[in-house]
């Protein structure tokens, strides 16, 4: 091997050390933006801006139940409302009737 | 081996192994990337979770406050009936008891027989002053004896009080006494009436 030669391939080694050298770097780099990004991932998902949405949603689902149990008392308390005003004369025959016709007896 | 080959032979050693070392990088980005989708999910659903477990228990409370707040008034319109009932009631009776109905009178009768036979002995009646003569007229009818009618008028709206002789017994028959009476007695009934089976 002659002297040429010999430069040529301690050269070429040079070159070598810098294309690894080089993928090393770029590695490096490709780690670092794969960190950074899921910093960013987590951050987002810690961010609980997105969960008041979902809260609100939740909390429409409550109040349509809410309304709707308190229509079904209303409606009940209605129905009562007109049945009693129905059967009262009745009521009243059934209490007179139980006084004056005996076998309840004072004490 | 030739000097040429040899230094084909470095290029492309190096070559291969700049491109093992960036493979390897991007797997491991990859990975992270991954994990921290993964981890992000977790974050979210167990935030979702407690806001849902928070809300859960919101809701619980709200539908039974409601329910006991329906039930109150459920009852409220059943009480209001209920007095409304008794009232009237009463009113008639009082009517029944000033005007002489026949049906007071009958009642009269009836319940002057039933006080009498819860006293032993001799007994003391008392009844207002406006069924006075009525009972006096009943007890000469029935030939009841060792009776007295009391000369002091009791405040009620009809009916009799009898005691016995010695004050030990007491049968309070006035028609305030059985409406007080049959008022826990047959509320049940009256609900009943009233309201059927709501």
């Amino acid at each position: 091997m002659s002297l040429e030669e010999i430069k040529k391939l301690i050269e070429k080694e040079k070159e070598a050390e810098k294309i690894i050298e080089d993928a090393k770097k770029k590695a490096e780099e490709i780690m670092r933006r794969a960190r950074r990004e899921a910093e960013k991932i987590i951050k987002e998902a810690e961010n609980e801006d997105y969960l008041e949405e979902f809260k609100k949603r939740l909390e429409e689902e409550i109040k349509a139940e809410r309304e709707k149990a308190l229509k079904v008392f209303e409606r009940r308390v209605e129905e009562l409302e007109k049945l009693g005003k129905k059967n009262l004369d009745k009521a009243v025959e059934a209490l007179v009737s139980a006084i004056l016709g005996g076998g309840r007896g004072g004490g | 081996m030739e000097v040429s080959t040899l230094i084909s032979e470095v290029e492309r050693q190096a070559m291969e192994e700049a491109e093992k070392i960036i493979a390897k990088a991007r797997e491991e980005a990859e990975k992270i990337i991954e994990d921290a989708k993964k981890k992000a999910e977790e974050i979210r659903n167990k935030q979702k979770q407690a806001v849902m477990r928070e809300l859960e228990q919101k809701k619980t409370v709200s539908l039974a406050t409601i329910r006991l707040e329906g039930k109150r008034k459920v009852l409220e319109v059943k009480y209001k009936y209920l007095r409304l009932a008794l009232d009237k009631a009463e009113e008639i009776l009082k009517e029944k008891a000033e005007t002489g109905d026949e049906d007071y009178l009958k009642a009269l009768e009836r319940l002057l027989v039933e006080a009498l036979s819860q006293v032993d002995g001799e007994a003391v009646i008392f009844v207002n002053e406006r069924d006075r003569r009525r009972v006096e007229g009943i007890l000469e009818k029935l030939g009841v004896r060792r009776v007295t009618l009391s000369d002091r008028h009791v405040d009620i709206t009809g009916g009799v009080i009898v005691q016995s002789r010695n004050g030990k017994q007491i049968f309070n028959n006035s028609l305030d006494a059985r409406l007080n009476k049959i008022k826990d007695e047959i509320g049940g009934e009256l609900i009943e009436i009233l309201f059927g089976g709501s």
